[in-house]
């Protein structure tokens, strides 16, 4: 992101917190005041944390510890998330982007005094890399020289081009540049481990007994799928300047019951990993402590190109699928179904990247006129072939299946196609995804980091990710071409053509831009909406606290 | 009896090898794996992970499907195992079988094995944190079922079509009619969130554990009712309470000494079952009320596919079961001299 258009967004946002701060007398949905006493912040946690070791976490919930534990070379603004010096204090950059040095701050040190130095980070990345460590986002370290050949089994630990040149310098190698490496630095996955307390107690170094961190908090107590209990590190460099005194994740997957202890004043937030149902948000809109923010997501249907899958299937028809996409209202299930606050998608990047200086698509219309004349060229309708019955596929969940009848009812009243839709369980709606036995099948898509190509290289054609098996010469080289493209709005332009292809070809039809609405106390502050809703604890504090 | 007592126990382990069988072949058969997500990772990082995880075997893909070690995607899996279908099937027995013979291994051991999707932790960790807290529910829920089942079931029996028996009785209706994710959102609506009795979650103190223990009980306590009626019904029936009566006992002590005895015989019974299943936990409380005992995990371990913790909980399920009925047998034997070990 560059700088005019990252600051552009800090107004933005400013301007709309500063509207909320006037309506300050609207009624709120939990109490008023809030009901704890002390400097400790009640935050609704989501589901139990999969691994909170930064080498193997992968969800959500985890690594949203990982951020309050562990602080990579750099972190996150807490308005932006641009990254700022963390560990490091500051780093250079080789003229052909592939030599990073970084140099660290002086005196760092673990939880428990040991010195944290250069060498912790090398041996950290190093064993995301190992194949014995298994870590499921390890892909992330492949652009290190080095770093697929050692994580494939096939190359040496000693080739990994991260090297601790002494105790308070890192050098990295890459093997192409990638323009966004920096943003993902503050990422769990690069987040230092301590090989000490590692080595020691092996799988179980991330108990509270065992865990030795270099965060903002340290973790005090663990109580699987209860609560996470966090406390301000002593030893963190930045110390003076996290304002909390600890926090409490309440972690648990039943939304209503967290909804119940926000209403009870037992929470200050909700937490970036609940979500109010959308049954909930036409009773919460308008409420003080309730909001609504854009989110770097997408809402999507895959339509199977693959060859081996549904032969004659007239979704092969590029002229159908824009048939299809033109006969959706979206504009009508983000207003009456998704409720959230949702806007209609006209493409797979993200609306939020759109004040970033990333050109806007051109907009699809709802237009069923043209939609059954192109289905009529097609060769289907009156007169034409019958139009066989299709199948949406979708995960089991009760927002899906409204989107999912509402696109069967639209389809069917403008086009006068049959739909069927059919959920199944998670595993095994992935499973299916996953070996293409699907014809059209439900998608989210969430971005990883703050840059378009998180969206669009799942359309490569040799990525896993690519569930349609669509395949275009032409987009694979806008986007590798993107990768080599230093400025930031000539490879917007760049994606931004490639993301033309593929709405020309629509291997998938977009739904709607995703939002984020939480619950959070008014007497919560310093909370900065942003476009991946990460929120460090070290910059919260609570109005009126001891 | 003891010699009752002792064969029935031996009796357990082959039961628990069924048991721990077909939960383990179910988990494997069921379609999706525990590493399928949304955001795929790298065919070869799978890999990583499920060589870690004991879902390949490099031994059986050399034995029978020597091709997969060169694969690099998945479509180029899926694509040899189609052109092999008995290869590919013999692959996958003989990873089972492995899988199987580790899981045993480990059971033996007396260790659960490392769970699937919490990388961090295994799974005997989730059981000991979860069991304490799943029993004091379980026990405080037994506790409201025979506390509320018995005083009503007796008084339904003594004031028999009357006003009590039909109050009690419409109660025990209701009672096993409204499901406990019906109750528990009630009950918080009216006495938490409305009236500011109790927390409306958690479990911290006294105070945090009585809705969930009701909402848990309440449903046994009405069964608890019917039975002790029915029961007390029967036996007041019988000769020798008329002899008790005839004797001149007083009422109190015909009912309390001679009768309740009897009566009790299809409470206890029921009792074994009920108290396995209260005490291995219940997802739906559990998640009300954010309780962290071990009941979630019967779903959310098997949706997950998390092969070691859900077969874990079933088989601890098992056991709780099958001493339970032991437990009872025994007890009805003591309560009921019809009854006599064999």
């Amino acid at each position: 992101m560059n700088r005019a258009s990252a600051r552009a967004l800090v107004v933005a946002l400013a301007l709309e917190s500063l509207v909320g701060a006037c309506e300050r007398d609207r009624p709120t949905f939990g109490p008023e005041t809030r009901r704890h006493r002390d400097n400790v912040l009640y935050v609704g946690g989501g589901s139990e944390p999969e691994s909170i070791d930064p080498g193997k976490s992968y969800d959500g919930p985890g690594i949203d510890v990982i951020r309050e534990l562990f602080e990579g070379l750099l972190r996150y603004d807490p308005k932006t998330l641009e990254p700022l010096p963390g560990a490091a204090e500051s780093w250079e950059v080789s003229e052909d982007g592939r030599r990073y040095v970084f140099t660290l701050r002086e005196g760092l040190v673990w939880s428990d005094g040991t010195p944290l130095t250069a060498h912790d980070f090398e041996w950290s990345w190093k064993r995301v890399l190992a194949p014995e460590t298994a870590a499921q986002y390890a892909a992330l370290f492949w652009d290190i020289e080095g770093g697929k050949a050692y994580n494939l089994g096939s190359g040496s630990r000693d080739d990994v081009g991260v090297r601790a040149l002494d105790d308070r310098t890192l050098e990295v190698r890459l093997e192409r540049p990638v323009p966004w490496f920096l943003s993902l630095l503050p990422f769990a996955p690069f987040c230092p481990v301590p090989r000490h307390a590692v080595e020691r107690h092996g799988m179980a170094w991330t108990r509270p007994e065992n865990i030795v961190s270099n965060g903002p908090f340290r973790l005090v107590r663990w109580i699987p799928n209860y609560e996470i209990v966090l406390e301000r590190n002593p030893t963190y460099w930045d110390r003076d300047d996290v304002r909390l005194d600890g926090a409490v994740l309440v972690v648990s997957e039943d939304t209503h019951s967290m909804l119940r202890l926000f209403r009870a004043g037992e929470l200050d937030w909700l937490g970036s990993n609940v979500r109010p149902p959308p049954e909930y948000v036409p009773h919460l809109r308008g409420k003080a402590d309730y909001r609504e923010d854009r989110y770097l997501g997408t809402y999507f249907y895959w339509i199977n190109l693959r060859e081996d899958r549904n032969p004659g299937s007239p979704l092969k028809d590029r002229r159908v699928r824009r048939a299809l996409l033109l006969a959706t209202d979206r504009e009508a299930i983000v207003r009456h179904v998704a409720r959230g606050g949702q806007r209609p998608a006209d493409g797979v990047v993200p609306d939020i990247f759109f004040e970033m200086g990333y050109p806007r698509p051109s907009p699809v219309p709802f237009d069923p006129e043209e939609a059954r004349r192109l289905l009529a060229e097609a060769g289907y309708g009156p007169g034409g072939k019958r139009f066989p019955t299709i199948e949406i596929l979708y995960n089991t969940h009760e927002g899906h299946r409204q989107i999912a009848e509402a696109i069967q009812q639209m389809w069917k009243r403008h086009l006068g196609i049959e739909v069927r839709i059919e959920n199944q369980e998670w595993k095994v709606f992935m499973s299916n995804r996953l070996e293409g036995h699907y014809q059209l099948a439900r998608a989210g898509w969430i971005g990883d980091f703050l840059d378009p190509y998180s969206f669009l290289s799942q359309f490569l054609s040799d990525s896993d990710a690519n569930e349609a098996r669509w395949k275009n010469a032409e987009f694979d080289r806008l986007l590798q071409l993107a990768l080599s493209e230093p400025d930031t709005r000539r490879r917007y332009a760049l994606y931004a053509q490639a993301e033309a292809i593929l709405m020309e070809e629509l291997p998938v039809l977009p739904i709607y831009y995703y939002s984020q609405n939480t619950l959070i106390g008014s007497w919560v502050r310093g909370f900065h909406p942003n476009a991946q809703d990460i929120h460090p604890l070290r910059s919260l504090w609570l109005e009126a606290a001891p | 009896m003891i010699r009752f007592v002792l064969r029935r126990i031996l009796g357990i382990f082959p039961i628990l090898l069924v048991v721990f069988t077909f939960s383990f072949v179910l988990m494997r058969v069921a379609p999706g794996g525990p590493f399928d997500a949304e955001k795929p990772v790298p065919p070869e990082v799978k890999r990583n992970l499920e060589l870690r995880y004991r879902m390949r075997e490099p031994w059986c893909e050399a034995r029978f499907l020597p091709a997969l070690q060169g694969v690099r995607s998945p479509d180029e899996e899926r694509a040899l195992r189609r052109a092999s279908p008995w290869a590919s099937r013999a692959e996958r027995v003989c990873t089972g079988l492995f899988q199987y013979g580790w899981m045993l291994g480990n059971y033996v051991r007396g260790d659960f094995g490392p769970s699937y999707k919490y990388k961090d932790r295994s799974v005997n960790e989730f059981i000991r944190a979860g069991m304490p807290v799943t029993l004091q529910l379980g026990l405080l829920a037994v506790t409201f079922a025979l506390g509320i089942g018995l005083v009503a079931g007796l008084v339904a029996a003594v004031y028999q079509n009357r006003w009590p028996d039909h109050l009690a009785m419409i109660a025990a209706l209701l009672g096993i009619s409204v499901p406990n994710f019906v109750l528990g959102p009630v009950l918080i609506l009216v006495f938490s969130l409305g009236l500011l009795w109790f927390p409306p979650a958690r479990w911290e103190s006294l105070s945090h554990v009585f809705l969930p223990g009701l909402t848990l009980g309440s449903a046994y306590a009405a069964y608890v009712a019917r039975l002790t009626r029915g029961g007390m019904l029967e036996v007041v029936r019988q000769d020798f309470i008329r002899t008790a009566r005839a004797k001149g006992l007083p009422e109190r002590l015909v009912i309390l000494r001679h009768a309740l005895r009897g009566g009790l015989l299809p409470v206890v019974s029921y009792l074994g079952p009920a108290m396995a299943a209260l005490f291995t936990g219940s997802i739906v409380v559990e998640r009300i009320f954010n309780v962290p005992g071990m009941g979630r995990y019967f779903v959310d371990a098997a949706i997950n596919r998390d092969i070691t913790l859900a077969m874990a909980v079933v088989v601890v399920n098992a056991v709780f079961l099958l001493v339970a009925n032991l437990v009872v047998d025994v007890v009805l034997g003591i309560l009921d001299p019809r009854v006599r070990y064999e």
